[in-house]
């Protein structure tokens, strides 16, 4: 990411930080919030949650500072980030539960995630159209993943990670990276092909 | 079947990513050439891969910077052990606590109570109780148990005279070995130790969780 700090100063931020200095540790959180609060988003398809847990996350992060040694701070981030975001899924699945209220309007809007239209080269004002909506398909399918494949699949490919560093951030071997993933496209490729009239001549 | 499909998932996945051998490229490369349905299924993977980079950046709706009031209370920890924990780990790790330390103190209360209603043979103690004798004439059938009992908890000396005591069975005790009191048994100063380190121990876990909690 482009704003991320060097290595260098991230170390020294880091110690700064560890020594209670919050201006470094804020300095951290302006080059890692972007990266914190799309993968939130991603995992919770919701931007209200997705900032409550970015925050909370960020929180979270300053309050256990002092385990950060040896880790590279990128995945010990992304690691909060994914704990607190399956912790505010679980909360509110909970809440869901007591509540019990089942509006039969949800499934259209509410649960949608926002689509960011990118002016596509070349592209028709239909095929945009078209690009965007399969991206919204994708993302929406992206939701309904089990939450273990749908960490590994944000961090992969709606992030770029890679896979050695997916496994230092979860704490699981390579091959689980691996393999959820691949768990995890297929569910999204079959839902695409159920979709075939989204999908451009392949 | 389903072991098959996985398998298949896998290497479609690997391919996509560039992450097969050599080997392992040019044998699903070949079977790619012959299998319509399998390339479809790389296609479709592939742009899936491109369509989910493409929904990378959201705006960031604010500043996450944390405000200096809100952490002046809240300083980094020192201790990094207890903390590399996960959030999860720490509430278990707090219910073990709370449990280790009412299982202490029930275990105190039980091990005070029982020091309370030990049978005197348990428990050594000073000589004081040999000298309390019978203030009431024996029966003769208490008196009969009574050169069996009394070895165990007779002086030596009474133990000597094994007739002296026969000969006088009912006789009451002379005023010089009238019934004194009983006096207050101390208890061991390892036993003290013991207790007060139980409840330091039940005191301390205690302790820890509120200064957690808070």
């Amino acid at each position: 990411m482009n704003t991320e700090a060097s290595l260098q100063d991230e170390a020294a931020l880091i110690r700064a930080a560890q020594r209670g200095d919050i201006s470094s540790f804020n300095a951290l959180v302006l080059a890692y919030q972007a990266l914190a609060y799309n993968v939130a988003y991603r995992l919770l398809g919701d931007a209200d949650l997705a900032a409550d847990a970015t925050q909370e996350a960020f929180l979270s992060a300053f309050r256990h500072l002092q385990a950060l040694r040896g880790t590279a701070f990128r995945p010990w981030l992304l690691r909060i980030v994914t704990r607190t975001c399956y912790d505010v899924l679980r909360r509110r699945q909970r809440e869901m539960k007591r509540t019990v209220e089942l509006d039969a309007d949800t499934d259209e809007g509410e649960a949608a995630p926002r689509v960011e239209l990118v002016a596509s080269d070349a592209a028709t004002p239909l095929e945009m159209a078209e690009r965007n909506e399969l991206r919204r398909l994708i993302a929406r399918a992206v939701l309904e993943l089990p939450f273990e494949q749908r960490v590994v699949f944000v961090l992969a490919d709606v992030h770029g990670l890679r896979y050695e560093e997916i496994a230092a951030a979860l704490e699981m071997p390579l091959g689980t990276v691996k393999s959820r993933l691949s768990r995890a496209r297929a569910h999204l490729r079959e839902m695409l092909l159920r979709h075939a009239e989204l999908l451009p001549e392949l | 079947m389903e072991r098959n499909r996985a398998f298949e998932d896998e290497r479609i996945s690997a391919y996509v990513d560039g992450e097969l051998s050599e080997d392992e490229r040019a044998a699903f490369e070949a079977a790619l050439a012959q299998d319509a349905t399998l390339r479809r299924k790389v296609a479709v993977t592939q742009l899936l891969v491109r369509e989910a980079r493409a929904l990378q950046q959201q705006a960031v709706p604010r500043n996450f910077i944390l405000p200096r009031e809100a952490v002046k209370q809240m300083r980094p920890p020192s201790s990094s052990e207890e903390e590399q924990m996960p959030a999860q780990d720490q509430e278990s790790a707090l219910r073990v606590m709370v449990r280790l330390g009412a299982a202490l103190v029930v275990f105190a209360v039980v091990f005070i109570g029982l020091l309370q209603v030990l049978p005197s043979a348990l428990v050594p103690r000073s000589p004081a109780p040999l000298a309390v004798q019978p203030t009431v004439p024996a029966s003769p059938a208490v008196e009969e148990s009574a050169p069996r009992m009394m070895p165990m908890l007779v002086a030596p000396e009474s133990a000597a005279q094994p007739e002296a005591l026969n000969q006088a069975p009912a006789r009451p005790t002379p005023p010089a070995a009238a019934p004194q009191e009983m006096p207050l048994r101390s208890p061991r100063p390892l036993t003290m130790v013991i207790l007060a380190v139980v409840l330091l121990l039940g005191l301390a876990g205690f302790w820890v969780i509120r200064a957690r909690r808070r």
